[in-house]
């Protein structure tokens, strides 16, 4: 049964292809192309940055709650994104709307809403994950591709299918919940483009489907698109420095941690000025990079994952023989600077990496680049090794 | 009854489902959500144990896991999803099998499980074609959007009602990590936790428990209380989570209350004692999960 199982599954992709097939899906040389850069953009400023660093598309959100991140001060209206689309298309740049939250009731119409609105103003592709959305789209338009959001959590080969027979979507953001040999499986056998996240903040969890904000503070990251939010987030000085994040204690720092570092130091106790919201503190607020004691093992540690950034710079060349199509950047929530350094070090690392397979190697200034953007945080590739 | 959380071995499971063969429990779930390797019985031995439920006069389904990797662990799914009454679906590829009619799930009934994330009631609507008989609501859901999705489909709704809930699923096995060795290599140290590792806070308040790739809440999600609003808003069923401690005694007591032969005041009085951590049920209500909201 294993493996006539198997067996099966390649051959439903080969000769029952879906009406709806579009390009990926055929038989091609995959290992040969080069990885493309799919970028972040919060706002106007951003989406253009991006542009000008070389982003092969931008992914943008509206101001509402069908993305998830539904963060004050950021996302388009219908009007910047109108000037954005614009702008990207014109330098032959793709924009992809992120319609990726679950909507609860009466949420719906404002994600069916946002699937209308970006389809009005041209866009590429939207990314969606809930169930009655991508039926809405692909009922209402039809041609407007689809990419599966990496919330919706398709992760094997039989949920790419599903999603490919149902909706017609031939474009998926793989969950950091595979590794190398299994995204490989998957690109392997199904000629699906799949997409991949690899620099930016690091979820551990299996995306959708971890509730620790929602547990802690009541807002849920699929249905509000918000984790942790800064405005949660409170310390305590007592002994030691205690991180809490609605009132839960998430991490405790000594003194002696405090004092690594004497700028974070000086940030830390700057507090009563309102300073302490530093990058050091938000970059340590979710709740799955807490520390707490383990009464089993007696440890205090981080149990789920330490502060670190991904940086997958040092992969690039198995990322390509993966046939991945593109990389994504996260952090629709940062700065324009971000967005331009971060796809100048990719641009960067993947025209050496095409220049020269075989004797490729990362250019140390620009993991140094990554490293500056994301301080206080190490930088991380075992979500895809499997560690 | 939901699937066992935990990692307990054949020799408790076995004698578990022994014991909840007298329970009057009308659905009982059955399988690993969490870990493929916790696949320990062979077709036969599962088999097996889901012939004395059903020979108990319960219906059996077999609960698939929810995040599935690579093709080795869907064959894994396909093993076993043909033993039982039905299949609890928890991740969308099992879909797959019902919409092409494979003859691994003929006269199968086809359950939506809580990692499918239906949140609203188009989403659930749209699962009618796959002739599902019963949605499982998310973890986080609230009572409202529940109602909502009840009052506009004909598939039965099913809630948590009793256990630890599952507040994040990994490829990472944390009991492994916090004995720092990797999941590739664990040779199912889990077996040595079977009610998990607890978390606490610097300040010493149990928050939460590792469970192989799963972060549970270390609290007991509770709806006790609950019962007369749950069959207002439309929920047929509601799940208990097993435990290796209380778990007859937990049925029973949800089964009077839904009976009206206990009131639900009294009732959470008795179960707080066996909720080791603490209740919560702050989902239900709107807030967050850890809150528990007396009726």
């Amino acid at each position: 049964m294993r493996e006539a199982s198997c067996i099966r599954r390649e051959i439903d992709f080969c000769v029952f292809p879906s009406p709806l097939m579009g390009e990926g899906w055929g038989e091609g040389d995959i290992n040969m192309k080069k990885i493309k850069i799919n970028a972040p953009a919060g706002n106007l400023e951003c989406l253009k940055a991006a542009v000008d660093a070389g982003a092969n598309a931008v992914y943008i959100g509206f101001q509402s709650a069908s993305n998830l991140r539904n963060f004050a001060g950021i996302n388009f209206n219908f009007k910047t994104a109108k000037e954005g689309i614009n702008y990207a298309h014109h330098h032959k740049v793709k924009v992809y709307v992120t319609v990726n939250s679950y909507p609860q009731a009466g949420e719906l119409s404002i994600c069916l809403k946002a699937i209308d609105d970006a389809y009005k103003l041209g866009a590429d592709a939207v990314i969606v994950s809930d169930l009655a959305v991508l039926e809405y789209t692909r009922k209402n338009h039809p041609n407007l591709p689809i990419h599966l959001s990496v919330q919706a959590g398709a992760s094997c080969l039989e949920s790419i299918r599903f999603y490919r027979d149902e909706f017609g979507v031939n474009y998926f953001i793989l969950p950091r919940t595979l590794t190398l040999k299994e995204i490989k499986e998957i690109t392997a056998s199904s000629k699906a483009k799949v997409e991949l996240f690899a620099s930016g903040s690091l979820c551990i969890n299996y995306e959708g489907r971890c509730f620790l904000s929602s547990y802690i503070t009541g807002e849920s990251t699929n249905t509000e698109g918000t984790c942790s939010r800064p405005k949660f987030l409170s310390l305590e000085k007592k002994e030691d420095l205690i991180a809490k994040i609605n009132g839960i204690s998430i991490n405790r720092f000594s003194d002696r941690e405090l004092l690594i570092s004497p700028a974070l130091s000086a940030r830390f106790f700057a507090d009563e000025s309102g300073q302490w919201k530093d990058s050091f503190l938000i970059n340590r607020r979710q709740i799955c990079k807490g520390r707490f004691f383990n009464k089993t093992t007696r440890d205090f540690d981080y149990p789920f994952q330490s502060p670190v950034y991904l940086n997958t710079l040092d992969l690039i060349p198995e990322l390509s023989q993966a046939g991945i199509d593109a990389i994504k950047i996260e952090g629709r929530q940062r700065s324009e600077d971000y967005v331009r350094r971060s796809i100048l070090v990719w641009k960067k690392a993947l025209d050496d990496y095409a220049s020269n397979p075989s004797g490729f190697k990362v250019a140390s200034f620009l993991d140094t680049e990554l490293d500056i953007m994301f301080e206080s945080l190490e930088p991380s590739i075992n979500c895809y090794l499997g560690k | 009854m939901g699937p066992a959380p935990f990692s307990w071995g054949k020799e408790k499971i076995k004698s578990f489902y022994k014991e909840i063969e007298l329970a009057e429990v009308d659905n009982v779930f059955i399988g690993d959500i969490v870990c493929h390797k916790r696949h320990i019985f062979s077709s036969d031995e599962l088999k097996e144990i889901i012939n004395g439920l059903q020979n108990a006069e319960k219906k059996v389904f077999v609960s698939t896991l929810a995040l599935v990797t690579n093709n080795k662990e869907l064959e894994g799914i396909e093993e076993i999803i043909g033993l039982g009454d039905g299949v609890e679906a928890n991740m969308m590829g099992v879909f797959n099998y019902f919409r092409e009619k494979n003859p691994l799930v003929a006269d199968k009934k086809l359950i939506a499980g809580a990692f499918l994330n239906i949140y609203n009631w188009k989403a659930a609507e749209y699962l009618s074609k796959f002739n599902v008989e019963r949605i499982i609501m998310p973890f986080e859901i609230s009572d409202s959007s529940i109602a909502d999705i009840a009052k506009s489909i004909s598939s039965k709704i099913e809630v948590y009602g009793w256990g630890n809930l599952s507040t994040a699923l990994s490829w990472r096995c944390y009991t492994a990590r916090s004995l720092d060795i990797s999941r590739d290599e664990c040779k199912m140290v889990c077996l040595d936790y079977p009610e998990g590792m607890v978390l606490e806070t610097v300040d010493r308040q149990d928050l939460f428990i590792i469970n192989g790739p799963q972060i549970l809440s270390a609290k007991t999600h509770c709806l006790i209380e609950y019962i007369d609003k749950l069959k207002d808003i439309g929920v047929t069923s509601i799940r208990i989570e097993p435990s290796l401690k209380n778990t007859v005694e937990v049925i029973n007591i949800y089964r009077q209350t839904i009976k009206g032969e206990r009131d639900g005041k009294e009732a959470v009085e008795i179960l707080n004692k066996f909720a080791d951590h603490g209740l919560c049920n702050g989902w239900f209500l709107g807030k967050p999960g850890w809150e528990y909201v007396a009726a």
